[in-house]
This record gives C-alpha cells, structure tokens and sequence, in this order.
C-alpha cells in the first residue's frame, strides 16, 4: 500500500494563505499594520517550506531504507 | 525540480518582491492624469517655472518671529536686511505645455500672514492639491532679519537656513543644513541627512533614517538618532542616543555619554567624562580629560590617554587599554584585557580571554578564568599584587629594587623564580602537585599572593618608566566662530558648560 503523499509546497501554500488571511483580517480590524508586519516576516514562508522539503526528504529515505 | 514547485517559488518571490517595492514607495507613488508624478518624494517630466514674491515691514524693537509650512519644495532662509522680511515663491509646475502650467501656476499663491513680529509663510498648495490634476513643486526663498527666531516644518524639499537668532526646524523626506545660528537650535530629520554648524548655543537633533553631521557648537547638544551615522566635531558636553549607526566624537569642550545599540563608537579629545554604552559594535576612545566608564555588549573597547578612572565592561570583546592615569576596572567576559601604562593600578576580571598588563604602578588585582595572567609592572613593585589564573599560567616581571613578600602556589604545574635575591622562606608540594613557595625579596614590604593551576613564573627585569610617554592631553576644542554670526543675538538658553 503506497503511502498517503504528503507536498511540502502544498503545506507551505495553505500556512501562507492562513497567515496573510489571519494578518489581513488583523489589519481590517486596525490590531495590525500589515506591509510592516508582511514585509518584516515574508522570507520565512521560504524558510517554512525549506524546512518541509528537507523533513520530506528525511522521511522518504528512513522509509526507504526500512 | 517540478512544475508545481518552480510555481510556488515564483509565487513566493514575486510576493516578497511585491511587498518590498511597495515598502520603498509607501506613501510616495501618485498615478496622475499625465502619467506617474511622483516617486520617493519627487515629481518627473516637463516642468515650468513662475514666481512670485511679497515683502513685509517689521515693528522695531521686537525680534520677528517667522513661521514657514511647506511641503514638496526646498525652504531656503538666509540673513537679510533688518526691519523687513523678503519672501519669493517659486512655483514649479509639471505639465506639458507652458500654457497649462501657467494657468496652473496662477491657481497657486503664497501667502504671507500674522501680525506685528509674526510672519507665517506658506502657500495654498493643500487646496490646489486637492484635484491631483498636476505635480507641482513650492520653493520658498526667504531673506529674514538676523534677530529672527525661525520655525520650518517641510516635508520632501530640501531646507537651507542660515543667519538668524535661532530655529526650531522639522524636515521629512529630504536633506537639512543648517549654519550660523547664534542662538540655540532644535532639529528634527526623517529620512534625510541633517547637518549642522555654527551653532552658537545649545542644539537638540532628533533624526531617523539620515546621517546626522555637526560641528561648531558653543552650547550643550543632545541628539537622539536611529539608522543613520553621525558625526560631531568641535561641540560643547554631548549627550547621543544612538541605534544602529555609528557614532564618531571629536573635540568635545564637556562630559561625552553615549547610549548606543548596534553602534561602534568612536570619540576623541572629550574634556570631561565619557560615559558610553553600546552593543553589537566597540567603543573606540582617545585623549579623554576625565574618568571613562564604557560598556560594550558584543563588542571590544579601546582606551588611550585616559587622564581619570576608567570602568571597562565587555561581552565577547577584548578590553585594550593604553596610558591610563586614573585607577582601572575591566571586566572581559569572554575576552582578555591587555594594558599598558595604567599609573594607579587596576582591577580586572576575564572569563576565556589573557591578561597582560605591561607598565602598572598601584594595586593590581587580577582574576582570570580559563586564560594566563601576564604581569610587566617595569617599574620596581611598589603596590600589591594579586594575581589568580584558573586553567591558565602566570608570569610575572620582577623590576630591579622591587621588594616585596611573595606567596605563590602553581596547583598543577610548576613554579619557577629566576629572580636573584628572593629569599625562599618556605617551600612545598612539587611540580604538578600544589607547588608553593614564600619568601621575600629586598627585605619584603609588598604583598605578592599568586595563584594558578598552570605554571607561574617570575624573571627579573631592568626597571623603567611603565610608558613611552605620559598621557596625551585632549586637544583644545576651539569655540565656533562667531564673526559671522548675528549681531545682537539674544542670549541662549543653554550655555556651554565648560570644564
């Protein structure tokens, strides 16, 4: 039985998604300033995803070697 | 690599670069009719060129009072004839023709108003820009009496001001410079360098996001800067905050106190005191009249030519200190101290880093973790001297007539004394297991209690003077020259506090 696949760049796109719905929303309510905080924080949606490829990668060869 | 992948990176950094471009032009991107008017803070394309001028007579004894409101346009204000105010406005309009910009030009008026020794300057560019139908540009050029008490507030235009009694200026989104104001100056500057000379009573600069650069100030200064450099030359006492930008003091006629956060500081010819603080970055002094007290997170401090005390504090820095005339505290931690030409002693404390101390007269203290302790007092031991090294050795340079009352004791390794005439009272332990030894040299007299775990050596050397040259004075702050400033300037509020 194959195992149920799991996208890192899928996950990344959803978090993204989430937290720029999440800020924005923040934003309308006038709780945040949103450019400062997007531009401040935006890199770590690469991060977050390097992150996921490389769990990825980690989890593919263990199950692969057992 | 898959499509899908290359997708969402192309997402993700279109995204980021979205947002950065936005972030550069927050506030300053306009879509006119005739295309895009403006960007960071400055229009493009055609343009033409109108003025117009107006003047106003002055009441007699009484200094004026001049108020100027502006924005997208330089302010420029020079010393004129007394007893009249000379204003022109220079409208500069961005659009194709010279026609339209004219019948453009005519909507806008300068507008000079208030009473008796009030002049308030500005223009109706807030109603005209109302429309958005075209870029424009309002250059004030205004000829003051020199007793004029001035207020600018600017934003996106360059303002120029020279000549008067003294000024009280805000400016956004453009370059300052300010000179020969014979009263006292305060100075706010956002994104754009400020600069200030000639200033014949005391200055307060706030700026974010410019390098800030003064000189010539006879009173006190107080400056608050973030993101931007400064500099200060020939001042009166200084008191700087400072975050992340460096900081450069030379010839300061007071006490110098610097609180910076990713700052390297650097000051010369202080006076007075010179009280810093910093993070990230070093303290660098030189040629300093009283006591030192300078902290550095991160960062390593210098000192030379220190005629006080001097308190020394790092974090993963080294301390380095050369001529000190006053009592020494340093403590390095994760970092060593190296001096040479302390005159009234010191005490110092390092964790990981070496001590060496070459030229001390006064008590010496010395703790060091992890590190050896180097000892070179040239001249005969005439203080205490306590020196303890964990992990670490000792070597001390006995000077020729020292005479002192030795108590050493190497835990692990070995103690060697190449000192002729050291009477040996007691000894005990060998080499690598508690080697001690007590006695006294030249009669005794002087407590010198070492400690080690490694080795501890003692060699005598020829005595000497403990520096090259004693301590460098700080070179006279000339007064800001005054010749050209006002006549009749009223008397500043802040006086220089001399030392």
């Amino acid at each position: 039985m194959s195992r149920p696949s799991f996208s890192p760049e899928g996950v990344t796109l959803g978090v993204c998604l989430v937290a720029l719905g999440v800020l924005w929303t923040l934003s309308n309510l006038g709780r945040v300033e949103m450019l400062p905080v997007v531009r401040t924080w935006w890199p770590l949606s690469l991060a977050l995803w390097g992150v996921l490829e490389l769990a990825d990668l980690w989890v593919r060869r263990s199950s692969g070697r057992s | 690599m898959s499509a899908r992948k290359i997708g969402l990176l192309i997402l993700l950094l279109g995204f980021g670069a979205v947002v950065e471009t936005a972030w550069q032009v927050r506030g300053d991107l306009r879509i006119g009719p005739e295309g895009c008017r403006v960007i960071r803070g400055r229009f493009y394309g055609p343009s033409y060129s109108f003025e117009q001028t107006a003047e106003r007579a002055l009441p007699a004894g009484e200094a004026p009072r001049l108020e100027i409101r502006n924005a997208f346009g330089g302010v420029s204000v020079a010393a004129g004839a007394p007893g009249v105010m000379k204003v022109k406005l220079r409208k500069v309009v961005f659009l194709p023709t010279e026609e339209k910009a004219k019948a453009f030009a005519d909507r806008i008026e300068l507008r000079v108003s208030g009473e008796g020794s009030l002049v308030k300057v500005g223009t109706n560019r807030e109603d005209v820009s109302r429309g958005e139908e075209a870029g424009f540009e309002t250059h004030l050029e205004i000829e003051a009496p020199p007793e004029t008490v001035a207020e600018v507030r600017n934003e996106h235009g360059r303002v120029d001001l020279s000549g008067v009694a003294s000024a009280d200026v805000a400016s956004s989104f453009d370059g300052v410079a300010i000179e020969k104001v014979a009263g006292t100056l305060k100075l706010e500057s956002r994104h754009g360098d400020a600069r200030a000379s000639g200033i014949g009573g005391g200055l307060e600069v706030t700026s974010r996001h410019g390098r800030v650069e003064i000189s010539d100030v006879a009173g006190a200064v107080t400056l608050d800067v973030e993101h931007g450099d400064v500099s200060a030359r020939t001042t009166g006492a200084l008191n700087a905050s400072v975050k992340f930008g460096g900081f450069a003091a030379e010839r300061v006629r007071g006490d110098l106190a610097v609180r910076g956060g990713h700052s390297e500081v650097h000051a010369s010819d202080v006076a007075g005191r010179a009280e810093i603080e910093t993070s990230f970055a070093g303290i660098h002094l030189a040629r300093v009249g009283g006591d030192v007290r300078a902290t550095a997170q991160n960062g390593e401090v210098t000192a030379e030519d220190v005629a006080g005390g001097l308190f020394a504090e790092t974090t993963h820095g080294d301390v380095r200190l050369e001529r000190v005339d006053g009592p020494v505290q340093a403590i390095a931690d994760h970092g060593g101290v190296t001096g040479s030409g302390l005159a009234k002693g010191a005490r110092v404390r390092t964790s990981g880093g070496e001590v060496s101390l070459d030229g001390f007269t006064g008590p010496v203290e010395v703790e060091a973790e992890r590190a050896s302790v180097r000892l070179a007092p040239r001249a005969a031991i005439a203080d205490s001297i306590t020196a303890s090294a964990t992990h670490g050795e000792v070597r001390l340079d006995v000077p020729e007539g020292s005479r002192l009352d030795l108590d050493a004791e190497s835990r692990r390794g070995e103690l060697r004394a190449d000192v002729p005439g050291l009477a040996s009272s007691e000894t005990s332990g060998e080499p690598g297991r508690g080697h001690r030894m007590a006695g006294k040299l030249g009669g005794g007299g002087i407590v010198v209690r070492l400690r080690a775990d490694g080795d501890i050596a003692l060699e005598t050397k020829p005595a000497g003077p403990i520096a090259d040259r004693p301590v460098a004075k700080p070179a006279p702050a000339t007064p800001p020259p005054t010749s050209e400033a006002p006549p009749s300037p009223p008397k500043p509020p802040e006086a220089a506090p001399e030392r």
